[in-house]
């Protein structure tokens, strides 16, 4: 009886035993996996689509869509920008519109179709060039535009789109491009945090309307730009019939609402058709 | 059934609900287009990277309602009644569906450290609830003493 107990009891210290060592084997291989990647370091390299001047057509294609034709725009179900409680922000007395994204985030390349589209109602780009979002990043490649380098000009807005980083790997990170200083940098790290924005905050894009308004993420998914080229994608901002289209434009219908209360209805060419009754 | 097994089912049927938790969150987000679309900041930390990749389904079913099936299956699995069941093959799956978990999770993290160079912070949650629920189950399989 005793000996057959002393066995049983044996028996559980051996399977405990095989337990232990089952545990400690897999925190190990955790610990190794963990261990190689951080003694190996990332040494991802990848340069990402090249950037390029921006073929004619698309500036062309975005400018030849009217206020009406943004204000009728079909609803398509899209995240619109939010009014925060905050202080109204301005440069050179104008509404400050503050962007900042990366050039390799594929939601930031498919807000930036929605944002300059809206923008071309107030005012106009110089140096805007083609862009992709990385590699091998989710929806890859996803052909946009980047306000790395370009210029905005206006008479009712002021616009700074800041670009964070390239498409370019370099040992497992995006290169930095340029860098949120001064007010920008308050206003990104104030405004992009809870309460203002749902989760942890600090993503991109984000965009800041004037100090009162703030889009966080984008308005739409990435996902059908997916192999088109810039052309394609600013002829299908064009065209009336385009479902694609539709989205981004209503997208950027949402920005010109916000800024034309921005701008108290200036001018009045872009804003008018979005005060009229049902717009 | 012995106190220390029992102590272990409780201790296992709390960490599958909260692996049923943030995997139903996942699985939300997997449902609703997959990411909150937006990019982070840097880069390693990259959620959209992890869940809308090639490793995050197989057989073309999405890791997440994977990761959400076995949860609530361990949660049955783990309560106080399975264990005190005398069913083998109630034993036997229970083992058998911790262990594999536990490889699933070394899949994974092997895929987001070298496959994506990008880390999940919801999935790194799961894998930790996952791992730690194969622990629970090898102790109290070996405390319990039956053969499974």
């Amino acid at each position: 009886m005793g000996s057959s107990r002393a066995e049983a009891q044996q028996a559980r210290r051996r399977r405990v035993n095989v337990a232990s060592g089952a545990t400690v084997a897999v925190l190990l291989a955790i610990g190794l996996l963990v261990a190689v990647k951080a003694s190996s370091g990332s040494s991802k390299n990848e340069a990402g689509k090249a950037a390029g001047a921006l073929p004619e057509s698309v500036m062309a294609d975005l400018q030849s869509v009217t206020p009406q034709q943004l204000a009728e725009s079909d609803r398509e179900p899209v995240r619109a920008p939010h009014q925060i409680n905050a202080s109204p922000v301005t440069k050179d007395g104008k509404p400050y519109v503050l962007y900042v994204g990366a050039e390799y985030c594929p939601f930031c390349a498919a807000e930036r179709w929605a944002l300059t589209l809206a923008l071309t109602k107030f005012g106009s780009f110089e140096g805007l060039k083609a862009s992709y979002s990385g590699s091998s990043d989710v929806f890859p490649d996803t052909a946009t535009v980047s306000y790395y380098g370009s210029t905005y000009t206006s008479d009712v807005l002021a616009f700074r789109g800041l670009e964070l980083r390239t498409n370019e790997l370099r040992n497992g990170e995006y290169t930095p491009l340029e860098k949120l200083e001064g007010q920008d940098l308050t206003l990104f790290s104030t405004f992009n945090a809870p309460p203002y924005v749902d989760g942890q905050g600090g993503s991109i894009p984000w965009v800041s309307l004037g100090g009162t308004f703030i889009h966080s993420g984008s308005s739409f998914s990435p996902e059908p730009l997916a192999g088109k080229s810039q052309a394609e994608i600013a002829a299908m901002i064009a065209d009336a019939r385009s479902p694609i289209g539709a989205q981004i434009r209503s997208a950027a219908a949402n920005y010109v609402k916000v800024l034309c209360g921005l701008t108290k209805g200036a001018p009045a060419a872009t804003c008018d058709p979005f005060s009229a009754p049902g717009s | 059934m012995p106190l220390a097994v029992r102590r272990l089912a409780w201790l296992g049927t709390l960490l599958a609900s909260v692996g049923v938790a943030i995997s139903a969150y996942l699985s939300y987000e997997h449902g609703r287009g997959g990411t909150t679309l937006a990019c982070p900041e840097t880069g390693i930390v990259n959620c959209a990277k992890v869940t809308e990749s090639s490793y995050a389904s197989i057989a073309g079913v999405s890791v997440a309602y994977l990761g959400l099936g076995f949860f609530v299956v361990m949660t049955v699995l783990s309560l106080p009644w399975a264990w005190a069941r005398s069913e083998r093959w109630i034993h036997a799956a229970r083992a058998a569906l911790a262990g594999s978990g536990v490889l699933m999770v070394l899949w994974l993290i092997y895929a987001e450290l070298f496959g994506l160079d990008a880390i999940c912070l919801w999935c790194t949650a799961v894998h930790v609830i996952a791992v730690a629920l194969g622990a629970v189950v090898a102790y109290a399989t070996a405390l319990r003493g039956e053969p499974v």
